[in-house]
């Protein structure tokens, strides 16, 4: 027995410590406050290992990603300023992403730095960036990602498609800032 | 038209074989659908490369000391409430069985509560019930002098009984006296004891006060033995009779 209790905290800490940077990473840009985000994924850490006994033994980090949405949602979504979704409906229409108006692709890509990216990502409306989150920075699935966050397959389509969209806005916003873009002609 | 949706969801690998087959022939077909699914992947490109993973080396560390707090204290109530709690508390029976033995063995405690005078009211055996004869009041004032190492003005104070009995394995007497205020007793504990709950008396230190039931108690030690006076009279003249006795 309490080998077995051994093999068990073993095993957590293997898988958790391999996903840790995502579960804390993911509570950053879901609190975007580092004190709340710690707090937020040692709680996960706490509630899985006490759960650990009932994973399927499918996909770890989806199921350490789900325990930190859902506190997230139950704990510290009320506290939460910023960009909601409230203004926004899942479906409504997605608009084309490039334009005349478009980012020089490359400019951007050689020129942005993490902390902008971060900066345009914390402004994209709640739902829309766990979504976006989800799936580009932990390469989840749709259906993953729709058992997380509790959404039909369908709403996690959509919100990914529109929380894109604004996202690259925000980054024509960051590269006309940068002088990257003007009138909407790459220099 | 291409729901932009479905560009979002092939660039995700989420669409069907069928599907994806089809936006293909339609990338290639139109430059503007071809540039909107560009943008989508420039926009993942971004998130994947730009984005790093967060330092979470110190965060870890705190994560697995909790646990180990978490692991230390379920240990702990396992060891209470799982297959050792029987045992454990077997044990504990076992000491507590023990130290009631080895107490009971020792010699008794030389802490006395005053309040356990009050058994020495009713509980006694007479010994020389209602001295009848000059001899027999005698005799058990001669042996109130022997064992209380005290004596009695027998033209004021007047021995109406004796009675022996028990105060926590100590052996202990009562008499039971009277004099023109009335009736008292005076209890003759042996050993030297300190009465609980008994105050200290202003005028003599030596003297300890108190209240037992509707009693007032002035208590001393002389010699080897602890002398309790009661009576329903103020303190003030139990501690002169006491003083009366005492000098003997």
């Amino acid at each position: 027995m309490l080998f077995g209790k051994r093999g068990k905290r073993d095993s957590f800490e293997r898988q958790a410590e391999k996903v840790f940077p995502s579960v804390l990473g993911t509570a950053l840009r879901l609190t975007r406050s580092r004190e709340d985000a710690e707090d937020l994924a040692q709680e996960a850490i706490v509630r899985a290992y006490d759960a650990f006994e009932r994973f399927d033994g499918a996909n770890f980090k989806a199921w350490m990603l789900r325990i930190v949405t859902n506190l997230y949602i139950n704990k510290y979504r009320q506290r939460q300023r910023g960009p909601q979704l409230a203004s926004l409906d899942d479906e409504s229409g997605v608009e084309p992403m490039s334009s005349e108006s478009a980012i020089p692709d490359r400019m951007l890509l050689d020129n942005a730095v993490g902390a902008e990216i971060e900066e345009a990502l914390a402004k994209v409306p709640e739902d829309f960036r766990l979504a976006v989150m989800l799936s580009d920075l932990e390469g989840l699935s749709y259906q993953e990602i729709a058992d997380i966050t509790a959404v039909p397959i369908g709403t996690v389509r959509s919100r990914i498609a529109r929380g894109r969209s604004i996202l690259r806005k925000e980054l024509e916003v960051y590269a006309r800032r940068e002088g990257y873009l003007k009138n909407g002609v790459s220099e | 038209m291409i729901d932009p949706i479905e560009l979002h969801a092939m660039a995700d690998g989420e669409l069907t074989p069928e599907r994806e087959a089809a936006l293909q022939r339609l990338l290639a077909d139109s430059p503007d659908v071809h540039a909107e699914f560009q943008a989508i992947l420039t926009v993942k490109t971004i998130l994947r490369d730009k984005v790093g993973p967060v330092e979470c080396r110190s965060e870890w560390k705190a994560c697995v000391s909790r646990l180990n707090a978490i692991d230390g204290t379920k240990k702990a109530e396992a060891l209470f409430s799982g297959r050792f709690a029987w045992g454990l508390a077997g044990l504990l029976f076992m000491v507590i069985v023990s130290a009631g033995l080895l107490h009971r063995g020792s010699d008794p405690s030389n802490k006395v509560n005053s309040a356990d005078f009050a058994m020495m009211f009713g509980t006694f055996h007479p010994s020389h019930e209602g001295t009848k004869t000059k001899s027999a009041q005698e005799l058990a004032t001669d042996e109130l002098f022997k064992f209380a190492n005290v004596a009695l003005d027998k033209n004021r104070m007047v021995l109406r009984g004796q009675y022996y009995g028990d105060l926590q394995g100590r052996s202990v007497r009562r008499f039971d006296l009277r004099d023109p205020s009335g009736d008292l007793m005076l209890v003759v504990v042996s050993g030297v004891l300190e009465l609980n709950g008994m105050g200290e008396l202003r005028r003599d230190h030596a003297f300890r006060l108190g209240h037992v039931g509707n009693y007032n108690c002035v208590a001393w030690t002389e010699g080897e033995k602890t002398l309790a006076l009661f009576a329903d009279r103020p303190f003030e003249d139990l501690a002169t009779i006491a003083s009366q006795l005492e000098s003997r």
